[in-house]
């Protein structure tokens, strides 16, 4: 009996101890049901605060406006939101005036202080390993030329700059593609190519400055060309650049591309179409915006625009969930923007009122 | 609202049908209001125009008329504490104001506004500020109101000086000088300042952005310095007793740091600079030998503005302007003047195409009247219409009335009201800047009605001016820059501005001690009743716009003592569009100065104490203001010869 006894404890104790180890039972710090949706980031007006995050469930169509506010007990976000981008259960901020680079949680709740040092009018960031490389103006940027803009390298773990890669021209989008990272220089008629093992840079030249990417399938990319008033163009439209090769394959005209920041053109799920946010004049000859899309397969423009005559466009993403398209008007910066939702084929969904100066968004999942 | 314009317009027609079997006001009273009425005054009844004391100027000579304006008037300045500051005149924004020196305009004609701190008080002998619409005499930009910086005449003969030096909180330091010399028939005026303010205050910073520990930190302004100096020089020839040409010139160099909000304060590493450069010269001949009067002017204004040293990115524009005047009083009840005034403009500003715009052209002709009815009944009318090169500019009329309602010996009270139409026409940014400047823009268009009642009463040892006005301003085509594909300025939205303002003015004697007391409040509702951005916000109190403003202010002189003590309040105000909102505040001055004679020359020394409470506000939203501030200094008048 004393046998049985002991055999049973031991017994018990080894299945108490395997289910306690089954991870099935350990809370999801980030349950899916309160972080799934889109999150609109408001840029505000510069240097007089305004930034917000605006939280929109597609699922249940609720909006909740000064998401990040109610996350973090009251507290205002300081600084204008360039741009925010999703890596490994974590958001990153680019924030303005104060310049620095505020990580958030899935939830949106900032449990550390934003990185001030050596962060200089950040603009955009992309992630490889530990890494975050943000492109950043300087401190006093020449607007004409942009001599002292440069690349932080950011050590997510340490949350410091290890870093400064000079990168004239003005570096604004970035993307990774074959262990490279490339960088849109907004002021320079060229795309800088860095390697990141030996941080040596290259360029590809371009017909016109350039400003985002977006990477298709093969790791190829598209690049957004714009007319600057810094440094003009008659070409604007998306370059295709050879990661491989790196060498600029071809370019497809597109009149009046957007010049604004953030999110100007997206890919949908299946990367079979591309959107690209344009002006144009209406019959009043009043300047507003249009989405143009780009059949990816027979590499061409449509001819009439998907949308248009729409007032103040400034970005757009697209559903991954439902293929909708989600444009970002603001015509003012100190009033509120609108969240317009559309379906694929252009038809009107719905709109919602946002923040002041909606740039782009995120999904969550 | 509507109820308000009719009653106004039959307000002017009913005055003559009043009674007029009243006793004649005392030649005291009278003389004393024609006196102290300016040349604006004569043709426009019914205007609400106010004139800064010297004694007010000089108590804030230090500074920029802003100061003035913020402590002894009810009217909102939106501004921060590094040197920019913009006048909000009856709800509307600083483009509204136009800023008057001889016969020039000094507001910007690329950005439309003038720089409240950057125009000095030290050089000018009075200011005359006129609420409301104006456009009939001052032509574009005067919807919201007009501020006339004058300098008096003194035919000086001999040579005077005076001089003021003041030291102050944070570094701050003003060195003045005023040199007249003169044998009755010549004149120079030479008038030089300079201003200088680290501005490094402490202030409580609780936008920390410390996720970890909220508290506010304890931190010191950085990057807000400024830096102004200014000459204004007059040469004066009085031909005869009725003909003189009178010259002025004024150089102005402003420079300060684009002071950082609290956020960024915190991590301050450096600041931006905005340096401006200012010529502006006035010469005027009159001739008053004959019963038509003749006056003519040429001018010369060059303005240039340099952001962050960058001196390839200039903005500046260069003009010539010339005018003639006729007037004459055909009696001693009826007069008119008339008049046509040219501009001949050049922009020099790096981001406009020379196949655009190399030049532009302005010609105003104005004409106005002034009617008096048996002593008692007061019209004026005024017309102008402006004609400007590729643009149209609305007609613009005004018409006037003041009527005595009673008038006796020691007591007068007038009825007033004024109806005038204004307009302003889009600065040149709006048109031009790059790719981006829109060339369909309609101007600015306004009316504005104003009722008033003014009650003057004197005796021995007690003078008051009490006055309650009532206005209603309709302004459509308003323009704002906004994004409808580019940033681009547009006709967006029509605002309607209505209020009511009290203003008192009150000397009195306790004893032998004179006191001068004055007490000012408006109430202001300002909204857009129209826009045209689908998001836009209609029917809310204007952003960076207070519904109550109040002031007051005391000066009691014993001996060769002064003391005064002046406090404002500023009524919350939203900063958004979202109804966020800044508190309301208070704010007290308080000021202590003796006149002391040495071997007939007089000295004043002076101690002041600026926000005497160590108020913590914020004017404009993040962006620190100092507390407790402390001033000493001295002046002297001289006479050399």
């Amino acid at each position: 009996m004393k046998k049985f006894l002991s055999y049973f404890s031991i017994l018990f104790f080894t299945l108490t101890l395997f289910s306690s180890c089954d991870k099935n039972n350990d809370p999801d710090p980030y349950p899916s049901e309160q972080v799934k949706g889109c999150y609109i980031v408001n840029y505000g007006n510069y240097g007089s605060g305004g930034a917000s995050i605006s939280k929109y469930d597609y699922t249940t169509g609720i909006l909740t406006n000064s998401y990040y506010k109610s996350q973090n007990g009251g507290l205002d976000l300081l600084s204008n939101i360039q741009y925010a981008y999703s890596y490994n259960d974590q958001v990153f901020l680019m924030g303005n005036s104060p310049d620095q680079v505020i990580t958030v949680d899935p939830l949106f709740v900032q449990a550390k202080n934003g990185v001030t040092d050596q962060i200089a009018k950040p603009r955009t960031c992309v992630a490889s390993g530990d890494y975050l490389y943000i492109s950043c103006l300087g401190t006093s940027p020449d607007w004409s030329a942009m001599p002292n803009t440069y690349l932080a390298k950011y050590n997510i773990k340490t949350r410091t700059v290890e870093k400064k890669i000079s990168l004239p021209g003005g570096p604004e989008g970035l993307e990774i593609a074959n262990g490279k990272l490339y960088a849109a220089l907004n002021y320079k008629k060229a795309v800088a190519v860095i390697n990141l093992s030996t941080e040596a840079i290259t360029y590809i030249e371009t017909p016109a400055v350039t400003s985002y990417f977006v990477k298709d399938k093969t790791g190829n990319l598209y690049v957004s060309l714009v007319n600057s008033y810094a440094t003009p163009s008659q070409t604007t439209g998306l370059s295709y650049i050879n990661t491989t090769t790196d060498k600029l394959a071809t370019t497809y005209p597109l009149a009046s591309v957007s010049t604004e920041y953030a999110s100007i053109m997206t890919a949908n799920s299946d990367f079979s179409k591309l959107y690209v946010i344009t002006s144009q004049y209406d019959a009043n000859w009043n300047l507003s915006g249009a989405v143009s899309v780009f059949d990816v397969a027979t590499k061409t423009f449509a001819t009439q625009s998907l949308i248009s005559s729409i007032s103040g466009l400034k970005g757009i993403t697209v559903n991954p969930k439902d293929g909708n398209l989600y444009l970002f008007t603001g015509e003012s910066v100190t009033g509120a923007g609108l969240l317009k939702i559309y379906k694929p084929t252009g038809e009107f969904v719905k709109q919602e009122s946002v923040g002041a100066s909606p740039a782009m968004a995120i999904f969550l999942d | 609202m509507k109820k308000f314009r009719v009653f106004t317009v039959l307000f002017l027609f009913i005055y003559a049908t009043l009674p007029a079997q009243m006793k004649m006001t005392k030649d005291t009273i009278l003389l004393e209001e024609v006196t102290t009425t300016a040349i604006a005054k004569k043709y426009q009844a019914g205007a609400k125009i106010e004139t800064i004391s010297p004694t007010q100027l000089q108590l804030s000579q230090e500074g920029g008329i802003d100061q003035v304006l913020m402590r002894f008037t009810p009217i909102y300045i939106k501004s921060n504490a590094g040197g920019l500051s913009s006048i909000h005149l009856r709800g509307t924004s600083a483009n509204h104001t136009s800023v008057n020196f001889g016969g020039i305009n000094v507001n910007s004609l690329t950005l439309g506004s003038a720089e409240m701190s950057a125009v000095p008080s030290y050089l000018f002998d009075g200011v005359d500020l006129q609420y409301g619409s104006s456009s009939a005499i001052n032509g574009s930009g005067a919807i919201g109101g007009s501020l006339t910086l004058g300098l008096q005449s003194n035919w000086t003969d001999g040579v005077k000086m005076k001089a003021t030096v003041s030291q102050g909180s944070f570094d701050e330091q003003f060195y003045g000088t005023k040199i007249f010399a003169g044998n009755g028939r010549w004149e120079s005026v030479s008038r030089l300042y300079y201003f200088y303010k680290a501005n490094n205050f402490s202030f409580k910073n609780p936008y920390t952005g410390n996720v970890e520990d909220r508290t506010p930190v304890n931190d010191r302004q950085h990057g807000a310095n400024i830096e102004n100096m200014g000459l204004l020089q007059e040469l004066n020839y009085r031909i005869g007793n009725d003909e003189q040409i009178k010259s002025a010139i004024w150089l102005e160099h402003d420079w300060h740091h684009v002071q950082p909000n609290m956020q960024t304060n915190l991590h301050y590493t450096s600041a931006e600079e905005l340096d401006n450069r200012n010529i502006r010269f006035w010469s005027e001949y009159q001739n008053n030998k004959h019963p038509l009067k003749l006056r003519g002017g040429l001018g010369y204004v060059h303005d240039m503005q340099v952001y962050n040293k960058d001196k390839v990115q200039k903005i500046g524009t260069d003009r010539m302007i010339s005018e003639l005047e006729a007037s004459q009083d055909i009696t001693n009840s009826f007069g008119f003047k008339a008049g046509v005034k040219y501009q001949y403009i050049v922009p020099q500003v790096y981001a406009y195409s020379d196949s655009i715009i190399d030049s532009e052209q302005h010609l105003d002709a104005y004409f106005s009247s002034f009617l008096r009815i048996r002593n008692r009944l007061k019209l004026t009318i005024n017309l102008r219409q402006m004609l400007v090169t590729n643009f149209s500019v609305p007609f613009t009329p005004s018409l006037g009335a003041e009527y005595r309602l009673h008038s006796e010996e020691r007591n007068l009270l007038k009825l007033t009201s004024n109806i005038s139409s204004s307009y302003r026409i889009p600065t040149f940014n709006d048109r031009y800047w790059g790719t981006q400047g829109n060339p369909n823009l309609k101007p600015e268009d306004g009316i504005n009605y104003e009722l008033g009642i003014n009650y003057l009463h004197t005796s021995d040892n007690f003078k008051t001016d009490l006055r309650l006005n009532a206005f209603y301003m309709d302004v459509k085509n308003w323009i704002e820059w906004r994004n409808f594909g580019v940033w681009q300025a547009q006709n967006v939205k029509e605002v309607r501005s209505k209020g009511i303002e009290f203003q008192s003015n009150t000397d009195f004697k306790l004893g032998e001690i004179p006191i001068q007391f004055c007490l000012n409040y408006n109430y202001n509702p300002v909204k857009a009743v129209k826009d045209v951005s689908e998001s836009g916000v209609v029917g809310n109190q204007l952003v960076y716009t207070p519904k109550h403003m109040a002031n007051s202010w005391l000066m009691v002189t014993y001996s060769r003592w002064q003391l005064n003590i002046d406090g404002s309040y500023t009524g919350a105000r939203s900063y958004d569009d979202f109804g966020n909102q800044l508190n309301s505040y208070l704010l007290a001055n308080c000021g202590l100065s003796r006149k002391i004679q040495i071997k007939k020359q007089q000295f004043n020394g002076a101690f002041s104490v600026n926000n005497l409470f160590n108020t913590n506000y914020e004017n404009e939203k993040y962006y620190a203001m100092p507390g407790r501030t402390f001033r000493i200094s001295l002046s002297m008048n001289l006479n050399i010869q």
